[in-house]
């Protein structure tokens, strides 16, 4: 899970982050108050959750309320990677000297890494990766021979060991794979305030962070994905025309993956899960045969400790509250693999042998119906 | 015979009594795993499908002898059931549990390490040798005994990749299900190392997925030391960037994270990466026919 900037702010603030003053707008009037507060010369931050915001518009620098407010009016208009704009940051704006970046990461190798680089001349230079060792932690002295080697006076040294060491406590506190503080400003005053955060928390750990799980609400989903969610599926959404539905995370890319490499257009990866029941396999029907974009879909079912009956109860409750105009391939294989067939055999679908031979069918289904 | 276990094992079970633990403890005897204890506290001196019940790991050792253990705890209290398993002695443990918090595995796997216990998972199917046992969940009917050996970050993958090789006439020596979490305890390179000196593993298929560089690394290996042809399917082409994909591994989050990148690395190490996974078996098969 990620948090939006102003979440990742407020919560390393707390954890002795220094970052410049803000309020979050959720519209343009807002915005207009905010800036007022915090004395005019603010930056209008977009608030979403997709990479290029700047490239795209999304953070402008203003100088009084009134043009806040005409910034914010035309961020929020915008759609940055297909999200549309619900939530500003404004933030009083600073004075830089020096911009920097500063990372933390739990490489899947089970190592945390800090990674520090200096952006801009004259402490532009190979990144820094410091390796922390598990059991003594972030040691200063690593963190201050960095920051002398990017020429750093003598407090902002200082001020990147503490804030380097506040970030890698807010790792473990926050149960965070990875931190990112880009750009972290150097101040005239040679403090040094955040002027961005990313933060991506460990979803297995959010059980024991219910003020953090709460912040999900405002995380960027589309309804489909929403609408899986809810009922314990994953779905991702991807920009072609075949559906599909299977067990387990890797057969529901390689299924994706299959469409694709046949020439066909994936319009999704979708994993019901390991023994999904009918209810939870009607769900997930009911997102593909709403999606109007498709022509066709592929459920790819291995039956281990999920059961073809269940699944073939799922589809047929879906298809009977559905108007379904689509062909719809069924490959079920493994457990109940017989009865879950038989329970189609009268079903407005087609059964398919394997996984192949479906993902043929649908794309050859799908290039009909263009 | 197979890497990690043999028929001889004395296995327990952690979270016997649970639902899941006691339908995979019968399926696991069935298939000839020498289960000799189940463990889950408060519940000695009942028993499962044969097994007895103790309250504690090291009461089951002392009284049984198990050396391997097999965790279906839940995840909140499935590292806890971790340590206490290696610290009573066991030097197998697979955790079939998931959703452990990410940060608590990074700390288990270095307390394991110094201990020479060796953790499998989490989040994985388990750990199964065709006609001698199986730790975990997988699927019985599937697999048959052979020469070719399995590692995989996946379940439903692996099941139909070895199911097509079981159809193909290309039985197993070893499948082992390596986890789908971002930190694993063992990982595709100690594995390819154990299949690469075993006397019974003519051939290695590696099932990957995006996330992480697990995949590249055993690319390096691959490149470097291992004797036997590897054949390698990556799943993930055609998934975004940045979206979770049901595994907390499988997340494209750095370029080197791709599928394209670990096919391509795999490639350059020599191993054949099959385009969908019915190719696996097609490609065994060349490379048997080539070596004669």
């Amino acid at each position: 899970m990620r948090l939006h900037e102003y979440q990742a702010k407020r919560v390393l603030s707390a954890l002795g982050v220094s970052v410049p003053d803000s309020g979050v707008a959720y519209n343009p009037v807002e915005a207009h108050e905010v800036a007022a507060q915090l004395g005019g010369r603010v930056v209008i931050k977009a608030q979403v959750l997709a990479p290029g915001r700047a490239r795209a518009g999304g953070v402008r620098l203003v100088s009084d309320p009134e043009e806040a407010e005409l910034a914010a009016q035309e961020v929020m208009a915008l759609d940055i990677g297909g999200l549309p704009v619900r939530r500003l940051l404004v933030e009083r704006a600073v004075d830089i000297t020096r911009e920097l970046y500063l990372g933390l990461a739990l490489e899947p190798s089970g190592e945390m890494q800090l990674t520090i680089a200096g952006e801009v001349a004259p402490f532009a230079g190979d990144p820094r990766t410091i390796a922390i060792d598990g059991t003594v932690g972030l040691l200063p002295f690593q963190v201050r021979e960095a920051a002398y080697s990017f020429g750093l006076t003598r407090r902002a040294a200082e001020g990147l060991v503490q804030m380097s060491l506040s970030l890698w406590r807010a790792m473990a506190s926050l149960d965070a794979l990875r931190i990112e503080i880009n750009p972290l400003a150097v101040l005239p005053t040679e403090e040094l305030a955040a002027l961005d955060a990313k933060v991506t928390l460990d979803d297995n750990a959010l059980y024991r962070h219910p003020e953090l799980a709460e912040l999900r609400e405002a995380e960027e989903q589309t309804p489909e994905e929403a609408e899986a969610r809810r009922h314990g599926l994953y779905y991702v959404g991807l920009a072609g025309d075949i559906g599909s539905l299977v067990n387990g995370a890797g057969l529901a890319m390689a299924t994706s993956d299959v469409i694709e490499s046949l020439g066909g257009r994936s319009a999704n990866i979708m994993d019901v899960g390991g023994g999904a029941r009918a209810m939870r396999v009607a769900a997930g029907m009911n997102i593909l045969v709403r999606d109007k974009r498709l022509k066709a879909i592929l459920v790819s079912i291995f039956g281990g400790i999920t059961r073809c009956d269940e699944v073939a109860a799922g589809i047929l409750s879906s298809l009977s509250c559905n108007e379904v105009a689509i062909p719809i391939f069924i490959r079920l294989t493994g457990t109940n693999e017989a009865l879950g067939r038989d329970m189609l055999q009268d079903a407005p679908v087609h059964l398919v042998a394997d996984l192949l031979s479906g993902a043929r069918a649908a794309v050859a289904a799908a290039r009909e119906g263009l | 015979m197979s890497i990690l276990l043999n028929a001889e094992n004395r296995v327990l079970v952690q979270g016997v009594t649970g639902r899941e633990g006691r339908f995979h403890t019968q399926l696991m005897r069935g298939y000839g795993t020498n289960i000799v204890a189940g463990v889950t506290p408060g519940r000695g001196g009942e028993w499962v499908s044969g097994v007895p019940v103790f309250d504690s790991v090291s009461e089951a050792v002392l009284a049984t002898g198990a050396e391997a253990a097999v965790s279906f705890v839940p995840a909140r209290f499935a590292v806890d059931s971790i340590y206490e398993a290696a610290l009573a002695g066991i030097r197998l443990i697979v955790s079939v549990t998931e959703g452990i918090p990410v940060h608590d595995v990074v700390r288990l796997r270095a307390f394991l390490r110094q201990r020479e216990a060796r953790l499998i998972g989490p989040n994985t199917p388990g750990i199964l040798s065709p006609a001698v046992a199986k730790l975990g969940i997988m699927p019985s009917d599937i697999h048959s005994a052979g020469r070719v050996g399995v590692l995989s970050r996946s379940s439903t993958l692996t099941y139909e990749i070895v199911s097509g090789l079981t159809k193909a006439g290309l039985g197993q020596s070893t499948v082992v299900g390596v986890g789908g979490d971002y930190v694993l305890g063992t990982g595709f390179v100690e594995l390819l190392e154990m299949f690469n000196d075993d006397a019974d593993t003519d051939q290695v298929v590696l099932i990957g997925e995006v996330g992480g560089v697990e995949e590249q690394r055993a690319a390096e290996f691959i490149g470097s030391h291992m004797i036997k042809p590897v054949v390698a399917y990556i799943a993930g082409v055609s998934a975004p960037p940045r979206k979770r994909i049901g595994h907390p591994g499988a997340v494209v989050d750095q370029a080197d994270s791709s599928a394209q990148d670990k096919i391509e690395a795999l490639k350059a190490a020599g191993a054949r990466v099959a385009e969908h996974p019915a190719q696996v078996a097609e490609l065994l098969e060349a490379l048997t026919a080539e070596r004669g």
